[in-house]
């Protein structure tokens, strides 16, 4: 939030539902300096497993943050920012693919080594964990899912709706429904067996 | 895939899909109250539901231990200050796209004249095909998307059920806005046959004799043939692709937008930058097309076109009133004799009676039908919904559970059930399974509440109070805890289908619309809101009696909060909450009150909301029925 004290605004004068269009370039800032506050953890997470790569997603994150700031700036509306921001993070994540640009849709065992780099974000003892068993019989279910059934249960852990889900993916409801429920078959066959 | 897409009710089951859509809380309201009535009667549902919900429960602890797990950002997003800063003071610019378009010659005109003035110096012209994107406001769908949607839509349906489609539409123009024309067209695309009709004027052709209609429909045809568009295919995706793809700068945009209906469309436009551009040669050219798309079914329902001539600039507004796909066995002798190509004369094809009603003003109409399907319940029962088709038509809609039943409502109808302004698509069970239709919005009702729940009657609070305060004796108070709970079930599912049938009528026919109806339609309709919404009241009465006494505690706290007084000429803002609050309250009943509840679950009728939630239901019935009996 320094900007927004550099800018002399207060962020929090502007809500969610505020459209931007023809509002002072102060504005502007405060409220994408809000919106990434509020919502950089969930695109970066979303991008960090796509991309296998931190620094990238790091980077990635920042640009979906830039493009609506200019996109908004020339006028543009935007009803559902959370919706946009990971519409096109999608996007930049299929350029990057065709591009050849993108290390590789990460699997499990680089997850690992992902992990393993950074020892201060280990989890949480206080959180209830999985059984050590029960979260490898997950992860080796998850593997098994197809790109897309991993990429619609991921943007659904994320609190989007199905019909959102089929927004990002330029996608209908009834694909997306069919794609979380085989995703979930897999681990219910995982997990019985 | 098609198979899979599909979310059907299999038997008496629910697929995986439907139960995933149930536990994620993606089903519509209605397809939720079947599928939750079904739960508590069906082991196997409920088994294969709890099933569903542990493996997603497993996943979502899955992936947050994952998330913990992931590295935080290198940099702290350190640099993203300096980078908006950037951003920011650089000026906006316009963003442009080259708008990719396929080459799709196999959709020109057979036998048209080809190519005058527009394909020259085509090779360079092509060049300059530039395309501004205005589509961002609606990042998920571009231009082209719904084109290439509409046009799939309409080739798989004509592959599926060829031959002939029939389509009618008003043609307005803005140089005789008074007099629209209506024709009715019948392309069997098969055998080359088309047939148009127009008031007492009729033409039947054969592949490329051309046609000499009326002075509106002449000079339409004309426009479409001088720009290499069908003629004989007037309102589709085809026509605003095949004009797009003219050489000449075009600037499209799109825009969603609500059909009267309620639905969601896509208007798609697309006009000429520089319309001076056009060499003078006399012949109309377009200026500007319009194209409006359903987006359920991608389905163009309307196109205007902007025309300069010699004459000047105006405008053609054409409207689909109707539109099929006939089989040609379902065609009548006489109109098949016609597209044959004789001069028998279509009279009544069976597809267009002469209307005894046609001085019944829209609304008298909606509620006459209303009001008859409310006789037999089946705007609660069956959940039958009426929508307007076109704008001339409605539509009565639903899949019921019998053929009986499905006779019972025709009987119903009466004579509007043959009327050409009603069309009927009331499906029994049996017919929606034969035809292979998904039952997205009105699924069919597997069974009814009234069965004993297996298992239900384990809350606690309630066997607590029936043996205390009731003395049931122990081996009574399995039987004694599940009649309860098929009782408040009952009554809350009551409910919320009368706030759902309140809710459909006072949005198909709002009170601001009502005023313009006869006196006795005025007064039907009165009645069918007060009926509804009294019975609704009568449900959450008797609920709150039946569970008050368990719930002594939170019943008795419960505040009512006034909800906003909406204007008074419009029930639909209390309607619409009536019905929220009762499938919330229905939720959180069921929830509480289920053989797998947890702790969390049965809180949610020992917490003051609840009761609060009642009191506003209440409250927002009685208002309703206070306002249409002012």
């Amino acid at each position: 939030m320094v900007l927004v004290a550099s800018c002399g605004v207060q962020g929090a004068s502007l809500s969610a539902k505020d459209q931007l269009s023809g509002n002072p370039p102060e504005d502007l800032a405060a409220r994408i300096v809000e919106l990434f506050g509020e919502l950089r953890m969930p695109l970066f997470r979303y991008l960090v497993v796509a991309l296998g790569s931190a620094e990238e997603a790091e980077d990635t994150t920042q640009e979906c943050f830039l493009r609506l700031c200019r996109y908004l700036q020339q006028g543009g509306e935007v009803r559902n920012e959370r919706l946009w921001l990971f519409h096109v993070a999608h996007n930049l994540l299929l350029d990057q693919r065709k591009s050849g640009r993108a290390l590789h849709e990460v699997l499990p065992p680089d997850w690992q080594d992902l992990a393993a780099t950074h020892s201060d974000s280990a989890p949480d003892q206080e959180h209830r964990l999985l059984a050590r068993e029960k979260y490898e019989a997950l992860q080796n279910a998850f593997d098994e899912l197809s790109e897309q059934q991993r990429e619609v249960l991921r943007l659904r852990e994320e609190g989007l709706g199905y019909r959102e889900i089929a927004e990002i993916l330029s996608s209908n409801v009834p694909v997306v429904a069919a794609h979380i429920r085989r995703a979930v078959a897999k681990i219910k066959a995982k997990l019985n067996g | 895939m098609a198979e899979e897409n599909k979310i059907t009710v299999q038997g008496t089951h629910f697929d995986e899909a439907h139960l995933m859509m149930y536990i994620d809380g993606e089903l519509p309201p209605s397809e939720a109250d079947l599928l939750r009535a079904h739960l508590l009667v069906c082991p196997e549902c409920r088994l294969e539901c709890r099933s569903l919900q542990e493996a997603l429960g497993l996943y979502t602890a899955f992936d947050r231990q994952f998330h913990e797990s992931l590295p935080a950002p290198p940099h702290a997003w350190a640099n993203f200050e300096g980078r908006l800063h950037e951003a920011l003071a650089k000026p906006a610019v316009q963003r442009r796209s080259w708008l990719r378009r396929i080459a799709d010659s196999a959709r020109r005109p057979v036998g048209g004249a080809f190519l005058p003035w527009a394909l020259s110096g085509a090779a360079t012209a092509l060049a300059l095909v530039l395309l501004f994107v205005h589509s961002p406001s609606n990042h998920s769908f571009s231009v082209d998307d719904v084109l290439n949607r509409a046009q799939h839509e309409q080739a798989s349906l004509d592959t599926a059920l060829a031959p002939v489609v029939y389509q009618k539409i008003r043609i307005t123009d803005s140089a005789a806005p008074q007099s629209p024309v209506t024709v009715q067209i019948w392309n069997d695309q098969k055998h080359g046959h088309f047939r148009e009709e127009a008031g007492n004027w009729s033409q039947t052709v054969s592949a490329l004799r051309q046609p000499e209609p009326p002075r509106q429909l002449r000079d339409l045809n004309a426009v479409y043939a001088a720009n290499h568009l069908r003629w004989n295919v007037p309102l589709s995706a085809d026509a605003l692709r095949d004009w797009a793809q003219t050489p000449a700068r075009k600037e499209e945009s799109i825009r969603k937008e609500h059909l009267a209906s309620g639905e969601e469309a896509y208007r798609l436009s697309a006009k000429l930058v520089d319309p001076s551009s056009i060499p003078a040669s006399g012949t109309p050219f377009i200026q500007a097309m319009e194209l409006l798309v359903r987006a359920t079914d991608w389905h163009a329902v309307s196109e205007r076109l902007t025309i300069s001539s010699q004459a000047g600039t105006h405008t053609y507004e054409i409207a689909e009133l109707e539109y099929r796909v006939i089989p040609l066995s379902q065609l009548p002798g006489n109109l098949v004799s016609a597209l044959e190509g004789t001069s028998a004369p279509v009279s009544d094809s069976g597809l267009m009676a002469a209307s005894g009603n046609a001085s019944l003003s829209f609304a008298d109409l909606a509620v006459d039908v209303l009001d008859r399907l409310d006789r037999v319940d089946a705007l609660v029962q069956d959940q039958v919904v009426v929508m307007r088709a076109g704008t001339e038509q409605l539509q009565v809609s639903g899949i019921v559970r019998s053929e009986s039943r499905k006779a019972e409502i025709l009987t119903a109808l009466g004579s509007l059930a043959s009327s050409p302004a009603v069309k009927l698509n009331v499906l029994s069970a049996g017919d929606a399974r034969a035809s292979g239709i998904v039952p997205l919005t009105h699924p069919i009702q597997v069974q009814s509440v009234e069965v004993l729940l297996n298992e239900a009657g384990s809350n606690p609070e309630v066997r607590t109070y029936l043996s205390v305060h009731r003395h049931v004796p122990e081996r009574d108070l399995d039987q004694a805890a599940d009649h309860f709970v098929t009782d408040a079930v009952e009554h809350s599912t009551e409910a919320q289908l009368n706030a759902q049938a309140l809710k459909h009528i006072v949005e198909f026919v709002p009170l601001s619309e009502i005023g313009q109806a006869s006196p006795e339609a005025r007064e039907k309709w009165r009645s069918l809101v007060t009926r509804h919404a009294q019975a609704s009241r009568r449900e959450i009465h008797q609920l709150e009696q039946q569970l008050s006494p368990v719930f002594a505690h939170a019943a008795s706290s419960g505040r009512t909060l006034a909800p906003e007084a909406a204007a008074d000429d419009d029930l639909r803002p209390e309607a619409d909450r009536l019905l929220t609050r009762t499938t919330d309250t229905d939720r959180i009943l069921w929830q509480a009150l289920s053989s797998n509840a947890n702790a969390a679950d049965r809180r949610g009728l020992t917490g003051t909301e609840f009761w609060r939630m009642l009191k506003e239901e209440d409250f927002l019935a009685a208002q309703i029925a206070d306002k249409v009996h002012p």
